[in-house]
């Protein structure tokens, strides 16, 4: 066996050297016969009759040959040699196929990565689908800090006694909230993202260290205890140059100094997308860590999201029934240490676990981006149908034309399973060039769509591409040309030896079928087109209706940046210290017309909020008097161009000492003060047996707050001189400047006044309102992308199928000519049938775009689905474009000289 | 290229390597020898069509039964000499046993009345 591979291995690849031998064994054979020949005195007939009767010595060495060749493997490098060949000679349709396809692939491959990384991928830890997510939805008690979804966030003590009693359940159950941190001791200064862990954290995710140790059980004892840190590899590598003598060093965390005893295993990235943590450290130091708050002891602040590993003998649905065994009895010891008020105690007690997945990590980014991205997956599935069916019509165009030469070939004895082979391979290599070529493009892709897409939640996705993706990739591209190269070839070899030797004469007729394929392949690209526009048009129209809603403010030459003092060490008096320097040494900048600052930034998607009581106002059983807040400095409201409807400003007169005041919006002022005036009346931002004590001092216009997409809620604000816990704040400078040298203004103000304070969030607040709403961004710059390629690869498909039947149609046009039709009349031939094959995928189309348009619904902001202007731009665009590419053909016909049209041929 | 079958002379299908292996046994030798010493031992009523020669022994070159060598002929010429390998002595043994059993029990069936 092994003998004979060798064999054959020489005879394939020393093939010169074997064919010399084959040829000089026969010769040596023939030789020595007519030697005895000779010797024997035989005439010339005899050796005649001796090489006759030795046969075919060339059939004999083929025999020889083919025993030891790769048969196969070799006719197949042939093909592909050949293929090659012919691909050469036609450059212009092999660069329209591989630039179609690398386009089609190419959007898809980086569409998919994205999808990829966001929907599917799952954790890159042990066991993932192990993994869960603890959540318990219902009334609680207190301050909740959560990503969107509140029932996913528990108090330290009540994790920590559903740790202690499911055991049963759970091989591990972990707790983790991610913070901002201000890192320095590295020689640097600088913000980090961070992630308070328990004890358990790597071991219930199976994260071994990829340097020094993770933490343990010994690393969550006592609350301010445990002062070490584990820094992520990603971030051990990008800062520290993977510089192993950092073990055991010390650093300043948040002020606090810590003790890095190692680095995680490379390539764990968190359990949340959009959260790379840079270092970890022990949920115990969380009073250290976030300097102005104790959340360890309380009942009554839920902030940590719990994550369980099931023990792989436990299904899920058991273990939420077993979890409720303990979950209830903790609820009930809870009723006391929340202070949970009588009235309430039934439906806190109704509270129940729930248990979701959590092999993915929790899906957080997930929430709101998994529509756009199936969207944005199908929009690039049309674009590669379109490449398709433009591709497809290529192949039966040049099917066609090569029909005289597969005709000779088959009637050279060819065989049709060879032909058939052969025109596949020409098939795939079209189709791995194109995939290459899509490979190549979908990174650049991936990192455009980066690029222009701020999406600041999917910062840590990478743009480069894993094996899977290039797998699917090639599969693409492959399923992709072996369906379209298939169905010509075969009918290539079915038809084409009795046709077209005996047809010369009568071409005109036979490519009707291959005409109507290409004709059917058009409209449906008509079709996909025109929805993929329709989509574009809605889409652009929702993000051109999102920025031109009226935010209430002026965003106007406005550059916005953030600092977090309390970060560094800063106490809150200190802070707000920091702050009013900063602001009256900014005001003094040449060119700045108005400052301000507030603590919670606005259209940045953050939001505060929390329940009131109202003097003399008395709620209603289902108004929890929830309301916006915000700190904010003096002048705040003109600075940004907020108009004030009654009272006054914060002034600088407004202190820590001076009495408490506040000012509303108009929704509170509607809503709680109806029918009286709200100046002089007072509010607080707590509930239960409280008295007001802050004076409304004025009443401004409703404006946006979290991003430009929501629906306006009471709000009030209060100037930060009076937070008893300013930390950190959002600067807004109006200024004539221009905004690039300002910042760099702001940033040297910053360092001149701390110097070790890290500055971020540093853009216009045009691009902030950008920010807020990445998904209309994302859909609608990619679908004008996707929709402008399809209506090219539609042109280009187009052009290409009138051009054909033109030239196919050269002899009639001559006759017709030579009967008298005009030049102009021959145009008109051919642009009717344009506008016959543009109005059938036109209105196919526009039935599609409908039901599109009513299926993402749901990501257009104040767009009709159907809007009509859309779906009448859209017609009109895809008419221009097929009228340009259909007048070139025209204009090719009528230029047709009777005289050499009828010699045609 | 389909082989004549009526014609006399024509080998079963399948004995023709054994002769070959059989005219190797002797020791090493070239094609035309092979050829040669089948037609001179069978008293010319075996004459090896060498069409058909040449595919053999590269099957059996290939399947292991012989190894091949260029060397020089007995007047200077340059000849690819074939020699049996040892699977392929046990192999030309076994073949050898079994066509005699088999020409035996056609025998008897002939001869029986």
């Amino acid at each position: 066996m092994l003998t004979e591979f060798r064999l054959r291995l020489r005879a394939l690849f020393g093939r010169r050297r074997f064919d010399q031998d084959l040829q000089d064994e026969m010769a040596f054979h023939l030789a020595m016969r007519e030697e005895k020949l000779d010797a024997s005195g035989t005439d010339a007939r005899a050796h005649a009759a001796a090489r006759k009767e030795f046969g075919n010595p060339t059939l004999a060495r083929e025999r020889c040959r083919e025993m030891r060749s790769f048969t196969l493997l070799e006719t197949f490098w042939q093909d592909i040699r050949y293929g090659a060949r012919v691909l050469r000679h036609s450059p212009v349709f092999t660069a329209i196929a591989v630039v179609t396809l690398a386009l089609g692939i190419g959007a898809n491959t980086a569409i998919f990565s994205l999808t990829y990384q966001v929907l599917l991928q799952l954790l890159p830890v042990p066991h993932p689908e192990e993994l869960v997510i603890l959540r318990s939805p219902g009334y609680k008690m207190g301050r909740t800090s959560s990503d969107g979804d509140g029932a996913a966030s528990f108090s330290y003590p009540m994790y920590k006694e559903m740790r202690d009693g499911s055991a049963k359940v759970f091989s591990g159950l972990l707790a983790r909230r991610a913070l901002p941190l201000s890192i320095s001791g590295l020689g640097m200064t600088e913000r980090a993202n961070g992630e308070l862990v328990t004890g358990n954290y790597f071991e219930t995710l199976g994260i071994p260290p990829a340097m020094g140790r993770v933490f343990g059980p010994r690393d969550e004892t006592t609350a301010g205890g445990n002062p070490v840190a584990v820094l992520s590899y990603s971030y051990w590598e990008s800062h520290l140059g993977r510089d192993p003598s950092v073990l055991n060093k010390q650093i300043t965390v948040n002020g606090t100094l810590l003790t890095v005893v190692g680095v995680s295993q490379r390539g764990f990235t968190g359990v949340q997308i959009g959260q790379l943590p840079d270092m970890f450290i022990p949920v115990t130091l969380q009073p250290q860590i976030e300097r102005n708050s104790d959340s360890l002891e309380s009942h009554r602040y839920h902030w940590l999201a719990v994550i369980g590993r099931l023990r792989p003998e436990v299904a899920s649905a058991k273990a939420e029934a077993a979890l409720q065994v303990m979950f209830h009895p903790i609820l009930e010891s809870e009723v006391r240490l929340e202070g949970i008020p009588p009235e309430d105690r039934p439906q806190f007690l109704a509270r129940k676990l729930i248990l979701e997945n959590g092999s993915h990590g929790r899906p957080v980014v997930q929430r709101y981006t998994r529509e756009p991205l199936i969207m944005l997956t199908a929009m690039a599935g049309l674009v590669l149908i379109i490449a398709c069916a433009n591709l497809a019509g290529l192949l039966v165009a040049r099917g066609e034309s090569r029909r005289p030469e597969i005709a000779v070939r088959l009637s050279l004895g060819a065989g049709a399973s060879r032909l058939l082979r052969q025109l596949l391979t020409e098939g795939l290599l079209l189709s791995v060039a194109g995939g290459l070529a899509g490979l190549a493009v979908a990174p650049l892709i991936l990192r455009m769509i980066f690029k222009t897409i701020p999406y600041t939640g999917l910062n840590d996705l990478s743009s480069s591409l894993n094996v899977r993706l290039l797998l699917v990739g090639i599969g693409l591209a492959l399923g992709t040309v072996i369906l379209f190269a298939l169905a010509p070839a075969l009918r290539l070899v079915r038809t084409g030896a009795q046709r077209s030797l005996s047809e010369q004469s009568s071409r005109a007729s036979a490519g009707v079928a291959s005409i109507r394929l290409r004709k059917l392949l058009m409209i449906s690209q008509m079709v996909f087109t025109t929805v993929l526009l329709a989509g574009a048009g809605l889409f652009t129209e929702s993000l051109i209706n999102v920025r031109r809603v009226d935010l209430g403010l002026n965003p106007d030459h406005v550059v916005q940046f953030s600092i977090a003092p309390e970060l560094n060490g800063s106490s809150p008096v200190q802070t707000v210290d920091l702050l009013e320097r900063l602001r009256k040494q900014i005001a003094t900048f040449p060119g700045v017309i108005s400052v301000s600052a507030g603590e919670t930034a606005v259209l940045a998607n953050s939001a505060s909020s929390g329940g009131m009581t109202i003097e003399g106002y008395t709620p209603s059983a289902n108004d929890d008097m929830r309301a916006g807040e915000n700190w904010v400095g003096p002048n705040y409201f003109s600075m940004l161009g907020i108009p004030l409807l009654a009272g006054r400003e914060f002034r600088e007169s407004d202190t820590e000492d001076a009495p408490k005041v506040a000012i509303i919006n108009e929704k509170l002022a509607q809503k709680y003060f109806a029918g009286r005036d709200p100046l002089g009346q007072h509010i607080i931002f707590r509930q239960g047996n409280v008295r007001p004590d802050i004076e409304i001092v004025g009443v401004v216009r409703d404006s946006k707050d979290a991003n430009p997409r929501e629906v306006i809620h009471p709000f009030a604000w209060m100037p930060y001189t009076q937070n008893p816990r300013m930390g950190h704040a959002t600067f807004y400078v109006r200024s004539r400047q221009d905004p690039v040298s300002l910042s760099s203004a702001l940033r040297a103000a910053v360092t001149a006044l701390a110097h070790d304070l890290p500055v971020y969030n540093l853009m216009t607040l045009d691009e902030q309102r950008d920010r807020s709403m990445p998904n209309e961004r994302l859909l609608a710059e990619l679908c004008v992308t996707f929709g402008l390629l399809a209506a090219l690869l539609a042109a280009l498909g187009l052009y290409g199928v009138m051009a054909y039947i033109v030239a196919r149609r050269t002899r009639e046009i001559g006759i017709r000519m030579a009967l008298g039709t005009t030049r102009s009349g021959v145009a008109w031939l051919v642009m009717s049938e344009v506008i016959r094959l543009t109005a059938m995928g036109l209105l196919a189309g526009l039935g599609c775009a409908l039901l599109v348009g009513h299926f993402i619904a749901s990501q257009l902001f104040e767009v009709s689905g159907s809007s009509p202007l859309i779906l009448a731009i859209t017609a009109c665009l895809l008419v221009v474009v097929a009228f340009l590419a259909g007048s070139l053909p025209a204009r090719r016909a009528a230029g047709v000289e009777p005289t050499v049209a009828l010699r045609y041929e | 290229m389909g082989t004549d079958k009526s014609k006399s002379g024509d080998l079963v299908q399948g004995t023709l390597d054994m002769l070959v292996l059989k005219a190797l046994e002797r020791g090493p030798m070239h094609g035309y020898g092979v050829a040669e010493w089948i037609h001179e031992s069978s008293a010319d009523v075996l004459r090896v069509e060498e069409g058909a020669l040449y595919p053999a022994l590269h099957r059996l070159e290939l399947k292991g039964l012989l190894k091949s060598e260029w060397g020089t002929s007995e007047n200077n010429r340059r000849a690819k000499y074939y020699a049996l390998t040892a699977a392929g002595r046990k192999y030309l043994s076994a073949e050898r046993e079994h066509w005699g059993r088999m020409t035996s029990a056609i025998a008897r069936v002939l001869q029986r009345a």
